[in-house]
């Protein structure tokens, strides 16, 4: 809303004058759409919240430096995903899940068709169990464009990509769902009809 | 809203505010998407299919557990405590926001009921949503209790006002919080709730969660009863149970005035009908004329319509010769109807929230 897109630029401004309430409002807006998106990109909460409380000490002791932000959201994506792939090399022992591999997805049985008395909440436990399946950068494209409402431009910035990958993974993402997922291809063809 | 007319799902679920209505609804989005849908009900099946492929994005999102966003802000607050930050940061600075952490893990912890909840509902502790804010933060709600025998009226920090009925009690803190204005009522109360947008009003009672941005209702809580209900006056107004924020398809009510829920408290089910007395809605009260000389009753009923914000279903084909003539006054909606219906010889019922009136017609000499 324009409201809150505001609110959020207006947030950013008192923090960069010192205001501490503009920080603690900030954290408190942003942490948990962080967290879910920094759990996309790295499977590990311990790793997640240490780019999370990273971010936030910078963004106080940088303030008076950090520039006038077009849009917080973008800015604070941007930034938890770079905290993170450094505090991952640091990390012995773990992996950024930032490759293609993965295993095989199993198919989820298409021998339950779609009914039509089925229970809506039942056919989104599919969407999401299918969700699941994919490969994380998948995941992760699709997070940012369906959940946190970023434009394929912003993505390619967020994950240091161009914007034609980020088209092609979203449409890898899609079809992938609908060989998984065969009882979801009337849902999901409407989906793929903008890549045609 | 004409712009959404040729929309395609995949462009629904691309769009900021159809994702917004989805992932943060508010009592306006969702008047937004059900009148869309009253318009354009062709749409229905895109919107459904962009609805439940958002839900399921969604559902596979983690978000963190308020411990989880209190223990990284003491993280944060303890990196900030190091030495070398100190020439950045005024005398005891992390004190003071440490303090107002405690009021954001309030507004945090209250907006559950908003998304959060509604989220992730596996990592949060019901029992302290229950409890309220107090639990959290140490702060004392005001608390009125109306033990004498007539209506108490009480006005709250923002301009509402609040009529308590005998053995009822609310409880509401002295100023609300920036973002919500929360009270929790027992019993029975009738809010002239002072509009603002940006800060939702939100009523808890019982199972029952009501919220508004500004209008007129009457919530009965009784403890013990069975039911508890929920009239609208004015306004806008969006009534939800706590057990629907579990669920996948939200159970939220959407009323108008005139409209009310009721949740069964045996069976959980929330339902809607119109009000047992209908009144006239605000803006048209004052300037209304009942009186009819030899009109259509097409035009009676949507007279009555505006009136009172009902929907009144007809064989317009069937009552097309009915006219009437009658000098209605102050007499309650269902009387009008009565007199109404004598006069044409039809008959009415009551259905849910609309009334539907069946007739065979009139003959053509009755013009």
């Amino acid at each position: 809303m324009i409201n809150e897109r505001q609110s959020d630029e207006q947030l950013w401004n008192a923090l960069r004058e010192g205001d501490q309430d503009a920080f603690s409002a900030l954290y408190q807006r942003f942490y948990a759409t962080l967290y879910s998106y920094g759990y996309k990109v790295a499977d590990n909460v311990t790793l997640v919240e240490d780019a999370i409380q990273d971010l936030f000490v910078d963004l106080w002791r940088m303030r008076r430096s950090v520039s006038g932000a077009e849009s917080v959201k973008f800015y604070l994506f941007r930034s938890l995903r770079r905290k993170i792939h450094v505090l991952s090399k640091k990390e012995d022992g773990w992996h950024f899940v930032d490759t293609e591999t993965h295993a095989a997805p199993e198919s989820y049985s298409a021998e339950h068709p779609l009914m039509q008395e089925e229970e809506q909440s039942q056919l989104i436990e599919r969407i999401t169990y299918a969700l699941e399946k994919l490969p994380p950068r998948q995941q992760e494209v699709i997070a940012l464009r369906f959940y946190q409402g970023f434009k394929n431009e912003e993505i390619a910035r967020i994950m240091g990509i161009t914007e034609k990958s980020v088209r092609n993974t979203l449409h890898k993402a899609l079809s992938h769902l609908r060989e998984q997922a065969p009882f979801l291809a009337p849902l999901l063809g409407f989906l793929l009809w903008w890549f045609s | 809203m004409e712009n959404y007319r040729n929309y395609t799902a995949e462009e629904f679920a691309q769009d900021a505010f159809f994702q917004q209505s989805v992932y943060r609804p508010t009592a306006d989005s969702d008047f937004f998407w059900s009148s869309f849908l009253e318009r354009y009900p062709e749409k229905q099946p895109v919107v459904t299919a962009a609805r439940t492929f958002l839900q399921a994005v969604e559902k596979g999102q983690v978000l963190p557990s308020a411990e989880q966003g209190a223990r990284m802000w003491q993280g944060i607050e303890r990196q900030l405590q190091e030495p070398e930050s100190t020439p950045e940061i005024p005398e005891s600075p992390v004190r003071r926001i440490g303090l107002r952490w405690i009021r954001a893990a309030a507004v945090l912890l209250m907006m559950g009921f908003g998304w959060w909840f509604v989220t992730k509902p596996g990592t949060y502790d019901r029992s302290i949503a229950q409890k309220g804010w107090s639990l959290i933060t140490g702060t004392t709600l005001e608390e009125k209790v109306n033990d004498t025998t007539s209506p108490l009226s009480i006005r709250l920090s923002d301009g509402s006002r609040v009529v308590l009925q005998p053995r009822s009690r609310i409880r509401y803190p002295k100023s609300f919080d920036a973002s919500k204005r929360e009270t929790y009522l027992e019993g029975e109360g009738f809010f002239d709730v002072a509009r603002n947008t940006l800060q939702p009003f939100i009523v808890y009672s019982g199972k029952v969660i009501t919220q508004v941005v500004g209008t007129s209702f009457t919530i009965r809580a009784i403890p013990e009863a069975k039911t508890i209900s929920v009239a609208v006056r004015t306004g806008k107004v969006a009534v939800y149970t706590r057990n629907a924020a579990e669920e996948a398809s939200r159970n939220r009510l959407l009323l108008t005035p005139n409209q009310q829920a009721i949740f069964d408290i045996g069976s959980g089910q929330l339902t809607k009908r119109l009000v047992d007395e209908p009144v006239l809605v605000a803006r048209a009260a004052g300037t209304q004329s009942f009186i009819f000389n030899n009109a259509p009753v097409s035009q009676v009923f949507r007279k009555l319509e505006q009136a009172y914000g009902v929907t009144i279903q007809y064989d317009s084909t069937a009552l097309r010769h009915c006219n009437l003539t009658a000098p209605l006054g102050n007499e309650p909606l269902f009387r009008k109807l009565d007199i109404i219906c004598q006069t044409i010889g039809a008959t009415y019922e009551v259905w849910d929230t609309r009334i539907v009136v069946t007739g065979s017609g009139c003959e053509t000499s009755n013009q």
